[in-house]
């Protein structure tokens, strides 16, 4: 361990200045590259389902106020959770990824999530909820999907490309981080590479 | 007059040309490679620090084998929170992420072992050979019959991919353990006793940090999602790093008995050995796996047995040794006591320590094994290595249980396999304690932490399927460790001796 140590200093305290410049650009390169693409993709994907009254007289505040309460039902979250296929913490995280604006026709529900295939999970799973909540409270109101998520950002096109399913945006802090403890890690492989050639020289010199 | 090869760097002509056009060639290829490595850690970051990680190991693996093998073993506990984050975040492989995560860590262990077979193991194995005691040979020649028992039952019995997925669960990891700790030869005690407490204090420092602070939504997330109890009436159980609180436990639980065999006997250690100890404690507390602390105690108890048992220390020292092993395992009661008032479900499932039978876990328990005995009956060449436990799962059918992992593996190899492996084990460790308690020689602190960290993962493995937890890597590997020191224990004898 003593040899590998000292091969890793020796690369920082006497390493030609060309080289400890090429680990430091290659180290920032790592950082800023993973930040810069993590930024330029999408956070969220947001899906909608539009409410409407049956009854023509229900103002949209009164609607919205009343999918509100809906959404508020632990049954209605907890189901939502289990048939879109996803784990919630708690209330809070599922009152964050949902909303209920009044607009001029009804309410828009609006679902996020963090690739498009859960936007779309979450707001089928939804609709069959608030479906549910609403026929047992007595409410009439219908549920029509709406919106369904597509990824305009160039990134994320290029990311869907890729095999595997569509991975969500990574923490841009997160990016960053992985990617400088890739270039320290790497530095620490290319020294133990270096000691174990300048030793294989040593002994062939001696031999 | 000898031709040189000339190196890269050397003046004259020739290889200076080469030098300008490697040079050429190096920086596009850097960065490419900078661009492609940039660009999938923004699609993947964990997978790629995982892999720039386990590659690092390789490359150790070839200069330090020792080093990598011990690395791998501590890395291995970090299995649940990469896991989760590889979940989380994807990857580009068709295997699932479960299985990408677990590949992760088992080339490092695979790596760093084959590069401990091909340094001249054969010498050192003979060495180990020759220094055991008759009852540990005849201890590990019962574990390798098992294990040539359980190669054919895999093949030969049962479903071909359970019985792989088996074999690689339980089996695979005592040979991984056991012979990389056997072949650590050139690691010095010096280094290799800070090194792995140091590993242990940072397992079970972050899963004291996770406990304090909550896991994170990820790892919550992860937690959640698989099969099993991770709260009790709102309470989480801790998990740390590991996948759930069982994982923890199976891990911290020999961590933990080690940790204090080492603080009680090294003095010099006495302040980090006790560090991952209470640390380690209140892990396992934070679990609220029962059989956790139940295992822990029984472990300080061999190993402070152990202690006592030795010559050479004063009346008056071991009285004071017995009266912190008795003091260590009030606090423990107390901090469980005080751990359990957190939700009422945690008192009831307490009540378990003062009326066992009363408790509907341990009733279910014992139906489990009742029915495992049946089946052990009805099957007395096994049901097939892997067709109890996790890997019975796999094949879709539902995950058969025995909720003890010595009964589980009766189950799979019938009454061949399982009582070999049973007798294999004991024999081994009554050896081993027997060749520790050699009043002919000074105590060795080490061996007595490792025989009590294995035997109290042992002693979990009475209440589950522990076996196949996380922490079997450390436990057998503490077995090994406990025979590689008695080998150097006999080396340096007879260095000492002339003979």
């Amino acid at each position: 361990m003593g040899d590998v140590l000292t091969s890793v200093v020796e690369r920082i305290g006497h390493g030609r200045t060309s080289q400890i410049a090429t680990w430091a650009t290659i180290t920032c390169l790592l950082v800023a590259v993973p930040i810069a693409l993590t930024l330029a993709r999408e956070p969220r994907f947001a899906a909608s389902i539009t409410a409407t009254s049956q009854d023509a007289q229900t103002p949209s505040s009164a609607l919205a106020t009343s999918l509100r309460r809906l959404l508020e039902d632990p049954t209605v979250s907890a189901g939502t959770a289990q048939d879109a296929r996803l784990i919630l913490i708690d209330q809070t995280d599922f009152a964050e990824r949902v909303t209920a604006i009044p607009t001029a026709g009804g309410v828009l529900v609006t679902v996020t999530g963090g690739t498009p295939d859960e936007a779309v999970r979450l707001a089928d799973a939804l609709t069959r909820q608030l479906q549910q909540a609403a026929a047992r409270s007595g409410l009439r109101i219908v549920f029509e999907n709406t919106r369904i998520p597509r990824t305009s950002r160039l990134v994320d096109r290029v990311v869907n490309a890729l095999p595997g399913t569509f991975p969500r945006r990574p923490d841009p802090l997160w990016a960053g981080l992985a990617g400088f403890v890739v270039a320290v890690v790497a530095f620490a492989g290319a020294s133990l590479l270096d000691s174990k050639r300048r030793h294989g020289e040593v002994r062939e010199a001696r031999d | 007059m000898k031709c040189v090869r000339p190196l890269a760097y050397s003046r004259d002509g020739v290889s200076l040309q080469l030098l300008a056009g490697q040079k050429a060639l190096r920086i596009p290829a850097v960065a490419a490679l900078v661009a492609v490595l940039g660009s999938a850690l923004a699609v993947w970051p964990t997978l790629i620090v995982a892999g720039t990680i386990v590659a690092c190991i390789v490359v150790l693996a070839a200069r330090a084998p020792a080093y990598a093998f011990l690395l791998s073993i501590l890395l291995f506990a970090s299995e649940g929170s990469l896991k989760a984050m590889v979940a989380h975040e994807g990857t580009p492989f068709v295997a699932s992420t479960d299985a990408v995560g677990a590949a992760l860590l088992d080339l490092c262990l695979t790596a760093s072992l084959v590069a401990l077979v091909r340094d001249d193991s054969a010498r050192k194995l003979r060495h180990v050979w020759e220094s055991l005691p008759r009852s540990a040979r005849i201890g590990l020649v019962l574990l390798v019959i098992w294990m040539v028992i359980s190669v054919i039952q895999a093949l030969v019995i049962g479903s071909l991919s359970q019985g792989l997925h088996g074999f690689r669960l339980v089996q695979a990891y005592v040979v991984v353990g056991v012979l990389g700790a056997l072949l650590l030869g050139r690691l010095s005690q010096k280094t290799l006793v800070p090194l792995l407490l140091s590993g242990l204090l940072l397992v079970s420092g972050y899963a004291l940090f996770r406990l304090v602070v909550g896991p994170s939504d990820v790892e919550r997330t992860y937690n959640l999602s698989r099969a099993g109890i991770e709260t009790y009436g709102g309470v989480g159980r801790a998990a740390g790093s590991f996948s759930a609180a069982a994982g923890l436990a199976s891990y911290l639980v020999p961590a933990a008995a080690f940790a204090f065999v080492l603080a009680l006997a090294l003095p010099r250690y006495r302040l980090l050995s006790s560090a991952v100890f209470g640390t380690a404690v209140v892990g396992i507390i934070g679990s609220y796996v029962r059989t956790g602390v139940v295992a822990l105690v029984l472990g300080l108890l061999l190993g402070g047995g152990l202690l006592v048992a030795q010559s050479g220390w004063s009346r008056r020292r071991r009285f004071a040794l017995l009266g912190v092993v008795v003091l260590v395992i009030v606090a423990g009661g107390i901090g469980t006591a005080i751990a359990s008032r957190a939700s009422p479900d945690l008192m009831a499932r307490a009540r378990v320590f003062v009326h066992p039978l009363e408790d509907e876990s341990v009733q279910l328990r014992l139906t489990t094994w009742k029915v495992t005995l049946e089946e052990v009956g009805r099957h007395p060449l096994g049901t097939g290595v892997g067709s109890v436990g996790r890997a019975s799962g796999y094949d879709g059918d539902g995950t058969v249980i025995a909720d003890n992992s010595y009964l589980k593996i009766l189950r799979e190899q019938g009454l061949l396999g399982g009582p070999i492996f049973i007798a294999g084990v004991i024999v081994l460790l009554v050896g081993l304690g027997l060749a520790s308690l050699d009043r002919s020689r000074p105590v060795d602190p080490i061996v007595v932490g490792a025989l009590a960290g294995v035997s109290s993962f042992l002693a979990l493995g009475v209440a589950g399927e522990y076996i196949e937890q996380p922490g079997k890597v450390l436990a057998w590997f503490f077995l090994g460790l406990a025979v590689l020191q008695i080998e150097r224990a006999r080396a340096r004898e007879e260095l000492a001796t002339g003979g």
